[in-house]
């Protein structure tokens, strides 16, 4: 199956790694995968701040270049649930609005293509250890992301799953909340790392790499040895 | 009273300052986590025993939605049949207005001492004050509420006003203005608000109450409690004035049966409370009961949250707290950070779309979005939408919130976004400030420049964008 | 005629706000009808809603003392002044009651009649140590009293004694609240219609549940099961 990588600003700029094991990994699937050059974001940071405009127009922008995708997959849960507030951008633009929709509905997040579109959830991993997952925001309550991550992650080898306390719980990023309230960010991420470290793991894993580098920075701030991992580095297999 | 930082007044439009310092409060933390991890907890498990919770919920929310559809015609039905039961009607356009006709009413029956149960309502209008100020003694009887109008503060929460008190500091409360020994003992300080509420009950003129639902068919309204200060309130007084905001009228006696499934178990946890008192008319002749029966009918700003379906979500609000108790702001700062009678999830949204002023517009941006409101909602509001919807109002030209320097800055984020060369041209930019943002030295300048880089670094590391990207290493070959 | 005019453009003000917002987005929705999802069908059979409204309200702090008819309640209630040690009553003006009041002669009686407003029994409701009176009716579902103002004067009776004692006839308990308000949906309300579920409480100080605070801080509901 012929699959566009749609990787996300964050990761291309700040973990490009995640976007190659994601590849890897949907290669390992039976993918053929491509990365148009043109995808730069899919605006979600204009359309959490209140500038729609401006997220309408790096919209379309996004809907032209994956308009002819048969499938778009993102390692990204609040990426992908960015795709579906596309069609909320152009309440006065009929056209817009439907090839929004078109688009925002081949937009997969990675594992919950991994698990219902191909049915794969065996992918000859290899990660021995003992983790937990962050049930990132967007992906859990607006995507309905739950088992999927943890139905991949029972199958890799060596890999232990303990579920922490409050695993569900904010990570306090928000976007631009993590800056405009910080101390508040920082908090609420606090009450969120006794339920990581109480589980006593050594990495903790999300779909998103907006939480995960939240989460990175304040942990190292603290000198800790827990790692934050992307799904698609666990799933490539690398233990590194 | 307490030399804590955060025990100074919280001021409107200052959420952030606000935040600062009830975070620094260690005691208004740890009572916060306790109270509010217990409800949500209580409440999941009375969730939990009801299966068709999610049908509920949508009924709920369908019958909020139809009825707000036509309000006029389901206000003047309230009206008729209140009226017809021998209720008076009040209409009230703002909250000023209410408060006229509740000391107007007071006067004419020549009342000095007042008794109130808990009414979020009269607080959205200040009528304590404003009675105050008027010579009336008012008395709150909910334990809550009594609780705080001893300590002069606003309630924290919507249905557990004095949430953010532990127990010694409510014993030293009472020893201070009650002159009892001290205690911190609930059952003992709780004994002590009985008794001495006995005597204003025994007393008092005239009661106020609110109402959590209106019934239109039968022109009634219902009154919900555990404690059982509303039936007092509304028993003992010749004359029983109730403030009802608008937006609580639902057609028919059994839509109340919807709701008496979901409120209860989503405010507290409980299957029911230990009252419901439906009102309909005052008593007949010769019988038991107040002889004069009011409904004050409030707008203040209710109207204007009727221009489109987004809006009249909020409007099905039916005030049960469980947003508030699962979110991870509210959490860590309480109510009175918020500045507003309505703190939480549902205050941030309905505090900007009440207000007649500029109150609140700072809340909207309160949030991380994460969405646990919405998830628990009873009613079904999509909180996060309404937030989302706030922000654009707020910073479009124009708006409260407006700030030019993010406009264009968010203007020329767009123009690099919408273009794959302009976009590696600035991730190119990015690339050469790296190692500048990796010498601490020189991260400690840029983050005196740049706010944000301030902000993240103060308590969080800085991961450094990659040294290549991933399109330049796929663009090598990476993608082997 | 001045204030009557003005309270009348109060109310044309409002009512105009609320058609003019409306109209910016005019919408008709049908109100949904039919019963309430998960309206339980469950105690059809009046001895499974006895059992349901007995562990229910036990559940919520009550206590059920099943009894067969009128006269066996009266022994109940004697146990229960007994037990309690109860010497100042209150009373309602139900009929019924009056075996009652003969069975414990030694108390003293605060009848509701003398409670309404302004007479002297007022004082001795406060110095009451507990309640008698009917309730009109239960539900199963919830194990719930019903409580209607018309039929019997027991508003303050039910609320100020810190021990509350009802009677109840089993055969008057309805399946759910559905039922029970459809009951008066059909025969009209009250002025005031009171459910009583379980004693007084608060948890408004660290959320420690403390029975009784206002209400009454015990609840005896004695369910007189015979049929006719």
């Amino acid at each position: 199956m012929k699959v566009e990588l749609f990787v996300t600003c964050l990761v291309d700029q700040f973990r490009p790694e995640v976007g190659l094991t994601a590849a890897q990994v949907l290669r390992k699937a039976g993918c053929e995968v491509h990365f148009d050059p043109r995808q730069t974001c899919c605006g979600q940071p204009a359309y959490n701040s209140g500038y729609t405009s401006e997220a309408a127009a790096v919209a379309k922008h996004c809907i032209e270049v994956f308009e002819d995708a048969e499938a778009v997959v993102l390692p990204s849960g609040s990426c992908t649930a960015m795709t579906r507030h596309w069609a909320d951008l152009f309440q006065e633009e009929a056209e817009w609005r439907d090839r929004a929709s078109r688009v925002a509905a081949r937009c997969h997040e990675l594992s919950s293509f991994l698990v219902h579109v191909l049915g794969c959830t065996q992918l000859d991993a290899k990660w021995p250890g003992r983790v937990s997952w962050h049930d990132a925001c967007h992906g859990l309550r607006e995507l309905g992301l739950k088992s999927e991550p943890r139905a991949l992650l029972q199958e890799v080898d060596g890999l232990e799953l303990i579920e922490a306390q409050d695993a569900d719980r904010c990570c306090g990023f928000g976007g631009t909340f993590s800056v405009k309230f910080p101390e508040l960010s920082v908090a609420i991420l606090d009450r969120k790392l006794e339920g990581l470290e109480a589980a006593g793991v050594q990495a903790v894993l999300s779909s998103d790499v907006s939480c995960l580098m939240q989460i990175e920075g304040r942990l190292a701030r603290r000198k800790s040895a827990l790692r934050c991992l992307h799904l698609a580095e666990v799933l490539a297999g690398d233990p590194a | 009273m307490s030399l804590n930082p955060a025990s100074q007044p919280s001021q409107a439009g200052e959420f952030a300052e606000n935040a600062r310092r009830a975070l620094q409060d260690e005691g208004l933390r740890d009572a916060l986590r306790h109270a509010t991890g217990l409800i949500h907890e209580r409440r999941g498990a009375a969730v939990e025993r009801v299966s068709e919770w999610p049908e509920l919920r949508q009924r709920a929310k369908e019958l909020k939605a139809a009825t707000l559809a036509r309000l006029d015609h389901w206000l003047e039905l309230f009206e008729e049949r209140a009226m017809a039961a021998g209720t008076q009607v009040h209409w009230a356009g703002d909250g000023a207005e209410a408060n006229r006709i509740v000391s107007a009413i007071a006067a004419r029956v020549g009342a000095r001492t007042l008794v109130k149960s808990k009414s979020m309502t009269t607080e959205e209008t200040h009528l304590n004050a404003h009675l105050e100020q008027e010579g009336y003694r008012v008395i709150e009887t909910d334990l809550g509420e009594y609780i705080i109008q001893l300590a002069g503060e606003a309630p924290s929460h919507i249905i557990v006003p004095a949430i953010h008190k532990r127990r010694q500091d409510i014993g030293a409360l009472f020893q201070s203005a009650l002159n009892v020994e001290t205690t911190d003992d609930p059952k003992a300080l709780t004994q002590v608000a009985r008794e001495r509420l006995r005597e204003e009950f025994a007393r008092a003129d005239v009661g106020i109450s609110g109402a959590n639902f209106a019934v239109a068919e039968t022109g009634s309204f219902l009154v919900l409690e555990n404690e059982g200060n509303a039936r007092l309130t509304t028993s003992l007084p010749r004359v029983h004035i109730a403030m009802i905001g608008i937006e609580k009228v639902i057609p028919r006696l059994s839509d109340l049966e919807v709701f008496l499934r979901l409120l209860p178990r989503s405010g507290t946890g409980q299957h029911l409370t230990s009252y419901q008192s439906i009102f309909t008319g005052p008593r007949s002749e010769g019988r038991e009961g107040p002889e004069e029966l009011h409904v004050i009918l409030l707008d203040n700003g209710r109207s204007s949250m009727l221009k489109d379906e987004l809006s009249r979500q909020a409007l099905a609000c039916i005030r049960c707290g469980a947003c508030l108790n699962v979110c991870p702001v509210y959490g860590e700062i309480g109510g009175h950070a918020y500045a507003s009678v309505y703190p939480g999830p549902i205050g941030s949204v309905i505090t900007p779309m009440l207000s007649q002023s500029e109150e609140g517009q700072d809340l909207p941006f309160a949030s991380s979005l994460c969405g646990a409101c919405r998830d628990v909602c009873p009613v079904g509001i999509d909180l996060p939408a309404l937030l989302l919807r706030l922000r654009s109002q707020l910073k479009a030209p124009g708006g409260q919130s407006s700030s030019r320097p993010e406009a264009r800055g968010f203007r020329l984020w767009s123009w690099f976004m919408t273009n794959q060369a302009r976009y590696r041209w600035m991730a190119g930019v990015l690339r050469l400030g790296r190692p500048m943002l990796g010498n601490a030295r020189a991260r400690s300048i840029l983050a005196r420049l740049l706010p944000p880089l301030r902000a993240w670094t103060t308590a969080r590391e800085l991961r450094l964008p990659a040294a290549r990207s991933f399109r330049e290493q796929w663009k090598r070959g990476g993608e082997q | 005629m001045e204030a009557r005019r003005r309270t009348v453009s109060h109310r044309e003000t409002l009512l105009q706000r609320v058609r003019a917002a409306l109209a910016e987005q005019p919408v008709e929705l049908p109100l949904p009808t039919g019963a309430t999802p998960g309206s339980p069908e469950e105690w059809q059979l009046p001895r499974d809603r006895l059992a349901s409204f007995s562990e229910i309200l036990t559940q919520s702090g009550g206590s059920v003392h099943s009894v067969r008819n009128l006269s066996e309640a009266v022994q109940a209630f004697r146990r229960l002044v007994e037990e309690l040690g109860l010497e100042r009553i209150a009373i309602s003006d139900a009929t019924e009651l009056h075996d009652f009041v003969a069975a414990v002669p030694d108390a003293r009686w605060t009848l509701a009649q003398d409670l309404l407003e302004g007479s002297p029994g007022r004082e001795d409701l406060f110095d009451c140590q507990a309640g008698l009176h009917l309730a009109q009716g239960g539900v199963a579902e919830t194990g719930t009293l019903i409580l209607d103002s018309r039929k019997e004067l027991h508003r303050l009776t039910s609320l100020v004694p810190p021990v509350d004692i009802a009677i109840l006839w089993a055969r008057e308990i309805h399946a759910n609240l559905g039922s029970a308000l459809g009951h008066f949906e059909e025969h009209g309300l009250p002025p005031t219609l009171t459910l009583v579920t379980g004693p007084s409480r608060t948890a408004d100080i660290e959320l420690e549940l403390v029975v009784g605070v206002h209400g009454p801080a015990v609840l005896h509901v004695i369910l007189i099961t015979e049929e006719s």
